[in-house]
């Protein structure tokens, strides 16, 4: 095993936060990451074997967090004090987004992952990320009433 | 929103408050900035292209790549483009070589292309856009199962964008792309029939495929929102439609192929009923309503007698992987094709007391799939779901999982638990469905009674047969 638990941690930890929180809200995504890197830790024998260890990770966090998900209200519906802000309508748009188009277009419209970085903690392929992207941008534009050209 | 608001920057500044909200950094992604202009390409068949010179590849057609694969989403650039001629060589069939050509240059390689080559105006079809463009593939997109890159990008291509007259949403373009010869528009061709069946393996279910006779025009279909119809001329030119934000009917995309191929100079079709006279018809998705719309009643299993309080009711379209969709597992959620059938979903809380305190919270959705065979397929899909949670939840918390099923199966009403975990899903004659995904606590999770799941199953069956004999 050439990656120790430490050095995977630095490297994957942020970024699997990230993802649950774009997938659970940030309750019960955050909570989520963190039963996944615990699990980590425990059976990093097994899991640093893996092929993608952020990926089976980010699984079990699904796992975890589907366990207290509710269906509505978990994303934050107006911006922080001090931060830009945004329009009221976005995060319910975001909600009723599947979680996989949820969870792309956050991680690289939002926080600015490339594309291989988002199919890469999805276990997915960079296409599939580009179609769930495609997908929730049309969605987001239908919800929030735009006629945005985006290429 | 205003027209002039940027989706990307309201994300952008979602992203900063949503970071701000977990109290620790969550941008590591070393991508670009939000709310920089990414340029991410809609259209969702740049990935059918990718697959299709995949397949081309496969198939024989030995690509040279004129450019370099791009990691991310930007287009790309002009002086990177190629246009497509074919030859042949004795050992190896059709060769496509490409040639760097300037952008100015490809709309020329096309030759002119008639306003409203389709005719579709006079049927009050609007133009929204037409691009004079070098054809686009990404070069990093490829379906799951092909390697190759994308040889046809810089094809001199128009794209026209169109918009039907009743607004409900179907957004049409008409890609016209000078790919070299008759053998390449064939192989483009097999190529996207051949990404049918990878698409579908990869991202949603289906293909529905249809073809017609006379001229080379075939077309599938993926879920209710998409389809990709190909149609080749006798000379360079072939004809792409992508079709999407349905849902639509197999008639709109016939029609489109025909109007296609009479402009190709093909001759006329004969045959428009979809998926006949071809050699691969295989029609697995029926029509989606056109009135998305199911009517259920408040309290459908007759709960808020015993004390159950309704939380929220939505209507929507189901979706596997959204609000519920909770069955979804890693091995199976990629299957979305119910994708787009009508739904209702309730959330109830459970009344206080002993005999409901195994959870706390229960969804109940309704859906219309269609029909009987469609539903049971769905009912075979959530035990499907429950096996894959037995084997993935000891990731977790490594125990005695397995699926232990009850209920009353002549009724078509079937529960499994899986530890925590626990699905009731009821198939009607009509096509309609009751599911049940019960929240609560591990420990209460696992003291809900076999009896109280047999109890709701078979009151979402009374209700489902009540439903069938109202018509």
């Amino acid at each position: 095993m050439g990656v120790t638990f430490e050095e995977f941690s630095s490297d994957t930890s942020t970024r699997l936060r990230a993802a649950l929180v774009a997938a659970y809200g940030p309750e019960v995504g955050a909570d989520a990451a963190a039963e996944a890197m615990a699990y980590g830790f425990e059976h990093w024998d097994r899991v640093g074997s893996m092929e993608n260890p952020a990926g089976y990770l980010y699984r079990v966090g699904q796992t975890e967090a589907r366990r207290h998900f509710r269906p509505s209200g978990y994303l934050p519906a107006q911006a922080e004090p001090g931060l830009p802000a945004f329009e009221p309508g976005l995060a319910p748009a975001l909600e009723s987004l599947s979680e996989p188009q949820r969870v792309s277009v956050v991680t690289v419209h939002a926080l600015g992952w490339t594309l291989r970085e988002a199919a890469e903690l999805l276990d997915v392929d960079v296409s599939t990320v580009r179609t769930h992207i495609a997908r929730a941008m049309t969605k987001l534009r239908t919800a929030l009433e735009v006629n945005l050209d985006v290429r | 929103m205003s027209d002039d608001s940027n989706l990307e920057q309201q994300l952008a500044a979602f992203g900063r408050t949503l970071e701000r909200s977990t109290g620790e950094p969550i941008h590591s992604g070393s991508g670009a900035v939000p709310g920089s202009p990414h340029g991410v390409p809609r259209r969702w068949w740049a990935i059918g292209g990718a697959a299709a010179a995949g397949v081309l590849a496969i198939v024989g057609l030995v690509a040279v790549a004129g450019r370099n694969a791009q990691d991310d989403v930007e287009p790309a650039s002009p002086a990177m483009t190629t246009s497509v001629a074919a030859a042949t060589t004795p050992a190896s069939g059709t060769t496509v070589t490409t040639e760097a050509v300037g952008a100015d240059e490809v709309p020329a390689a096309l030759g002119p292309v008639p306003t409203d080559p389709l005719g579709l105006e006079a049927d009050a079809w609007r133009l929204i856009q037409r691009d004079q463009l070098p054809f686009d593939f990404p070069a990093d997109v490829a379906c799951p199962g092909t390697d190759a890159l994308v040889e046809l990008n810089g094809a001199a291509s128009v794209r026209d964008t169109l918009e039907p007259p009743d607004s409900t949403g179907v957004d049409v373009d008409v890609n016209i792309i000078d790919v070299g010869s008759l053998d390449v528009g064939n192989a483009v061709a097999d190529a996207f029939l051949a990404f049918g069946d990878c698409v579908a393996a990869d991202i949603v279910g289906g293909p529905e495929v249809g073809a017609m006779s006379s001229v080379r025009a075939s077309w599938f279909r993926v879920g209710p929102e998409f389809a990709i119809a190909t149609i080749v001329g006798e000379g360079a030119r072939t004809i792409v439609l992508e079709i999407e934000n349905g849902p639509f009917a197999d008639e709109v995309i016939v029609d489109l192929a025909q109007r296609s191929a009479a402009y190709l100079g093909g001759a006329p079709l004969d045959s428009a009923t979809p998926g006949t006279d071809a050699p691969s018809t295989t029609i697995l998705l029926p029509l989606l309503p056109e009135d998305a719309s199911l009517a259920v009643p408040d309290d459908p299993l007759g709960l808020e007698a015993d004390g159950w309080t309704l939380r929220e009711r939505s209507e929507r379209s189901y979706s596997l992987d959204g609000e519920g969709g909770d069955v979804e597992c890693p091995a199976v959620d990629d299957r979305t094709e119910f994708d787009g059938s009508p739904m209702v979903a309730d959330l109830i809380s459970t009344p206080d007391g002993p005999e409901w305190s195994g959870f706390d919270s229960m969804r109940l959705t309704v859906i219309d799939v269609g029909e009987r065979d469609r539903a049971d397929s769905m009912a075979m899909l959530i035990g499907e779901s429950a096996a894959c949670w037995a084997e993935f939840l000891p990731t977790i918390d490594p125990g005695e999982y397995e699926v232990v099923a009850g209920g009353a199966p002549e009724l078509g009403a079937t529960w499994y638990r899986v530890g925590i975990l626990i699905f009731v899903v009821v198939v009607g004659d009509d096509g309609t469905i009751v599911r049940l995904d019960p929240f609560g606590e591990d420990d209460a999770m696992l003291a809900v009674s076999d009896e109280m799941l047999t109890d709701l199953s078979l009151r979402a069956a009374r209700f489902l047969a009540d439903r069938s004999r109202s018509g």
